[in-house]
């Protein structure tokens, strides 16, 4: 043969292919100790995973709790929305600086709303609640308008809400809530009875269904009136809720232009300058987690180093497993240098080994949370392992494969051939 | 057990990793056990604080600045003057005091201390009778409580929590406070002491720091709508039970209860409290104890790991010792003992860790008490020696197991 | 005919360790030049310099100084990964102990150097099936080494060093590990190769391994003292 070579590239020819397959076939060589070590690392990724699941869990409990508080995409005006959540000074603020709400206002507002908005109002107030000779003091008796029904989810058990027509007749009919059902008509059916509140009669025309309880305070001690009946029997609010919604908040953007439309109006109304500041409060579900989700930071902010140290003895049993093998390999990988295997291509065969044993228990730690979060739904939770807690999981997995692989890896592109091809 | 280290020292890359994966757990877990008790203790502390030997007395249960359950929701508050009719029917109560909440938001206004430019929003304002601060054993840094006659004259003085008097008077505030005025809704009241700062906490933070405590009939006067009342009451050493019998007796009658009627108040003692609390983080602490075993669990695999290798490795050396006459059960106890090694310098390893690490922490965080709980180093010792066992007892079965022909045919791996 | 060429050249090559404060020099100023297609067996008692001389051969080693020309590229300046290349382009290396991988067929084992040498798998299955039969073993290409004897082991080996058509094949001690009757299989067939056309360098301090050779250099404390061609 006569063939002329050039010099040969210098860059380094890497079949990851191969290293892979080579990977595979070490791990399957000395299955037992592949297995320990990856069984670390599934232990490992279950931890974070499992860390994940929780805190995602307890995120979600919130966002329902939220929407079964004041509805799923419904926001709220008020000149104080959440006086529980600010600080002292700036509450004092508030309530001197926004002005009241009242009807003139939100008759204004659904004039502007163009059918975006939809705006509903509401006014409470601590009522004691007398059905002949039973009473239930401390009900929340809350002055509504008519679209509340349509605009957060009232879950009316049995009758109805009050109608439009209804709530200009100032009609003095009540929805009553759960708790104040089994006080006052414990054995009765509370249709068509009728309730006293400050001294005048409400005629019951609808339940509410059981809420439970939100952060502590029961949903279910309401009573539900017209809002021109609370007026007449209470006189003019000083400050009313207004709350609001998209006529059709699944289409996107929708609940973000209903926002955007209602505190244009607002400020209009209001008459503020450009650059003012809000003088009343807008409140979205989403502000109502951000509480939850300090919490969830808190947590995380705790597990997160114990997990850590979790993936740290992974990492060291993995990387132990991959030194043995090296070890025990050096002939071999003398002669795949004699053959002409470029050092890189011997890095890329230990690390491929690395990576397959720890993708492979990420991949059980992963299906082994899957199943425990299966299991822990069987008894009433509502748990949930996303995909990307799984891509997460995985790629956490391979990474630490990776870097339970260097050190070794490196060790054995330093071997030097001649030496090795003589090892035992 | 010279066998043993020679043969764990003829790979010491192999065995440093794996009792370093013991350290790490056994540190993991430690630490968690540490920074748990901690928490615990500094909250135990709070409770503690307000007087091992009082009862107190509430209408509601649970935390008196939370809002109602259902339940409790029409239950009426305590009057002031209960406590009175207590010291002097109950014969194992020695002194009452009373302490009125006042809500953060009184007539549509923010509740803040002003003292000059400085303002706090995150006071507690409590009427307070006389003797309440020597019930709750309170400290003063400077000044003194009130008096009695301050409390009937409704007089505007104040007492602040440590906290507060910083906040308004900045760190130096001192014995040159007292006589200064801090004004509350508009009002002056007249600094006539500062208490000291409170030990116990919940995270660092002692509600009990940021109070504003004026006279108890002040209070009636300046806040008539505040009517939640928190009744202290001091039993005589020793006879802290009956005297929460007699409590109960007593209330029962000024309730005016019938027989069958169950309490419309609660009483409990900070042990009590502490007892809820336990119950309540026993749970959350024993999954955060779980998740730091893992760890350990990680590192008892390594040591199996470690072993398993071993054996195969070794098949013709164990071949070579039956040979020449060692039993099977030699060949198991060297292998048990090599795992029992490792994990035990793994176990007093990451104890040393921990002790240096808990030392540090105690340096660098105030409060910190670099306890590292008996049941912790016990958990460690006895999880380190059971790790070792159960990791190395398979393999040391395998190695017992061989046959020696076999074994000495065995290719050198 | 056969061409004459310089293909293979080393000039002054030295290989000096230190051990301690000592100097070993296992090659002290050694001069070979190799055509194509010679059949050249290099003798030496141990400590001669043999091993060391054939490490640097095979590009497993760089000489301290000296250079080294092989097939038109100078070698005593490559780096690492270059070396390797030329590993795999350029050298058929048979070991003594075989050295193939325990836990793959011989197909895969005669493969690897085509896998390393980036080439496609069905051109590299083809050329490793044809070395195989080059050597005599194509029914026997999906045993595994120990399913083979030693003789088919390296043969296996053999394979593995043609596969890639190297310009040298290098043979350490090839029948070092094998009875007399394969050794003189193994030597035939070294035999038949040179007679092809390929440069066999085989390294021995077996008299009668040698004889096969057409040249016998013979090395002694680093240096070249006799090189008698037939």
């Amino acid at each position: 043969m006569t063939r002329a070579r050039k010099a040969p590239s210098a860059a380094a020819r890497v079949s990851l292919v191969e290293a892979i397959r080579e990977g595979v076939g070490a791990v399957r060589t000395h299955r037992l100790r592949a297995l320990l070590a990856g069984l670390a690392i599934a232990a490992a990724v279950a931890t974070i995973a499992i860390v994940v699941v929780v805190l995602d869990g307890i995120e979600r409990f919130a966002r329902t709790s939220a929407a079964r508080t004041f509805g799923a995409d419904t926001f709220v005006i008020a000149k104080v929305a959440s006086p529980g959540r600010i600080s002292r000074q700036q509450l004092e603020r508030k309530l001197e600086r926004n002005p009241n709400i009242r009807r003139a206002d939100l008759r204004v507002l659904e004039r502007w709303a163009s059918g975006r908005v939809v705006y509903g109002a509401t006014v409470n107030r601590r009522v004691e609640v007398v059905a002949g000779s039973r009473s239930y003091e401390g009900a929340s008796l809350v002055g509504a308008t008519a679209d509340l029904a349509e605009i957060r989810d009232l879950a009316i058990a049995r009758g109805r809400f009050f109608t439009n027509t209804e709530e200009l007749q100032a009609r003095q009919v009540a929805v009553l809530g759960a708790v104040l059902v089994d006080e006052l008509f414990p054995a009765v059916d509370p249709l068509g009875k009728t309730v006293r509140i400050a001294g005048r009669g409400f005629e019951v025309i609808g339940l509410q269904e059981r809420q439970g309880n939100v952060g502590g305070a029961s949903l279910d001690r309401n009573v539900w009136i017209p809002l021109p009946a609370f007026e007449r029997a209470f006189g003019a609010p000083e400050t009313m809720q207004l709350l609001a919604r998209a006529p059709r908040p699944d289409e996107p953007a929708a609940t973000q232009e209903a926002e955007s439309r209602a505190r244009v109006s607002m400020r209009a109304r209001h008459q503020l300058d450009p650059g003012e500041e809000d003088d009343f409060d807008m409140l979205s579900p989403e502000a109502s987690r951000s509480f939850v989700q300090r919490l969830s930071e808190r947590i995380g902010m705790a597990a997160a180093p114990i997990s850590a140290m979790a993936l740290l003895a992974a990492i060291i049993v993995v990387a132990n497993t991959i030194l043995v093998s090296v070890t025990q390999r050096t002939r071999e990988i003398g002669v795949r240098r004699a053959v002409g295997a470029s050092r890189s291509q011997v890095l890329a065969e230990i690390l491929a080994e690395s990576v397959v044993i720890s993708f492979i228990g990420g991949l059980a730690g992963v299906l082994s949370v899957y199943g425990l979060v299966e299991l822990l739904n069987r008894t009433g939770l509502n748990l949930r392992l996303e995909i990307a807690t799984v891509a997460w999981s995985l790629l956490a997995a391979s990474a630490s494969g990776l870097l339970a692989g260097w050190f070794p890896a490196r060790y054995a592109t330093r071997i030097v051939v001649v030496d090795a091809l003589h090892a035992d | 057990m010279r066998l043993a280290v020679e043969s764990l020292a003829a790979h010491p890359g192999r065995a440093a990793l794996a009792v370093i994966g013991i350290v790490i757990g056994i540190v993991t877990v430690s630490l968690v056990a540490t920074v748990l008790v901690n928490v615990r203790n500094q909250i135990a502390l709070l409770f503690r604080e307000l007087g091992t030997d009082n009862v107190f007395a509430f209408h509601l249960s649970g935390d008196p600045y939370s809002p109602p359950s259902d339940e409790e929701a029409r239950r009426l508050p305590l009057e002031r003057d209960f406590g009175d009719v207590i010291v002097r029917e109950a014969e194992a109560v020695e002194a009452a005091a009373a302490q009125i909440l006042i809500p953060a938001v009184v007539n549509g206004r923010a509740l803040s201390a002003r003292a000059g430019s400085a303002v706090s929003d995150t006071v507690l304002v409590e009427g307070t009778s006389a003797s309440y601060f020597d019930i709750v054993g309170a400290q003063f840094a400077h000044g003194r409580p009130f008096t009695q006659y301050e409390d009937r004259a409704a007089a505007r003085v104040a007492v602040l929590g440590a906290s507060l008097a910083r906040a308004l008077f900045g760190d130096d505030a001192g014995a040159g406070t007292l006589g200064r005025e801090v004004q509350l809704l508009g009002e002056p009241y007249a600094v006539v002491g500062i208490l000291q700062q409170r030990r116990g906490g919940f995270f660092g933070e002692n509600r009990q720091d940021s109070v504003m405590a004026i006279p108890a009939g002040t209070a009636a006067r300046r806040f008539p709508d505040a009517d939640a009342t928190v009744l202290y009451l001091r039993a005589l050493e020793g006879r802290l039970q009956s005297a929460r019998t007699d409590i109960e007796t007593v209330l029962r009658r000024l309730r005016r209860l019938a027989p069958d009627e169950p309490n419309d108040f609660n009483l409990s003692t900070s042990e009590q409290i502490i007892g809820t609390f336990d119950r309540v983080g026993a749970g959350i602490a024993l999954a955060t104890v779980g998740l730091a075993a893992v760890s350990l669990l990680i590192g008892g695999i390594g040591i199996a790991n470690v072993m398993v290798i071993a054996v195969t490795e070794r098949t013709r050396e164990i071949g070579v010792r039956m040979a020449v006459g060692a039993r099977r059960q030699d060949v198991m106890r060297q292998f048990l003992i090599e795992s029992l090694l490792l994990s035990l310098v793994g176990g007093a390893g990451g104890l040393l860790v921990a002790a240096l690490l808990t030392s540090v922490l105690a340096l660098v965080l105030p409060g910190f008490m670099p306890v590292l709980p008996l049941w912790a180093v016990a958990f460690g010792v006895v999880s380190s020696c059971l790790t070792g066992t159960l990791a190395g007892y398979l393999p040391a079965r395998q190695a017992a197991g061989m046959d020696p022909v076999e074994a000495l045919r065995h290719e050198a791996a | 005919m056969r061409e004459a060429r310089e293909f293979l050249s080393i000039r002054d090559i030295r290989k000096i360790y230190r051990v301690g404060n000592e100097e070993v020099r296992a090659l002290d100023g050694v001069d070979l030049v190799v055509s194509r297609g010679e059949y050249l067996a290099i003798m030496g008692a141990s400590g001669s310099g043999k091993s060391t001389l054939m490490n640097l051969l095979g590009c497993l080693d760089t000489p301290t100084s000296g250079s080294y020309r092989l097939n038109g590229v100078a070698v005593e300046g490559l780096n690492d990964e270059e070396l390797a290349a030329i590993r795999n382009e350029e050298i058929g290396f048979v070991f003594q102990t075989f050295n193939l991988l325990a836990r793959t067929t011989a197909l895969r084992n005669v493969e690897l150097p085509l896998i390393y040498g980036g080439v496609g798998r069905t051109e590299r299955r083809g050329k490793a099936e044809r070395a195989l039969e080059r050597v005599g073993l194509a029914d026997r290409m999906k045993h595994r080494p120990n399913e083979l004897s030693g003789g088919q082991r390296q043969r296996v080996a053999i394979a593995r060093a043609l596969v890639n058509e190297p310009s040298i094949l290098l043979a350490d001690e090839p029948t070092g590990n094998l009875d007399s009757t394969t050794s003189a299989e193994i030597m035939e067939l070294f035999d038949a190769l040179n007679d092809a056309g390929n440069t066999v360098i085989v390294v021995t301090h077996e008299d009668d391994i040698a004889a096969h050779a057409h040249r016998v250099v013979t090395l002694c404390d680093g240096k070249i003292v006799s090189d008698v061609g037939k």
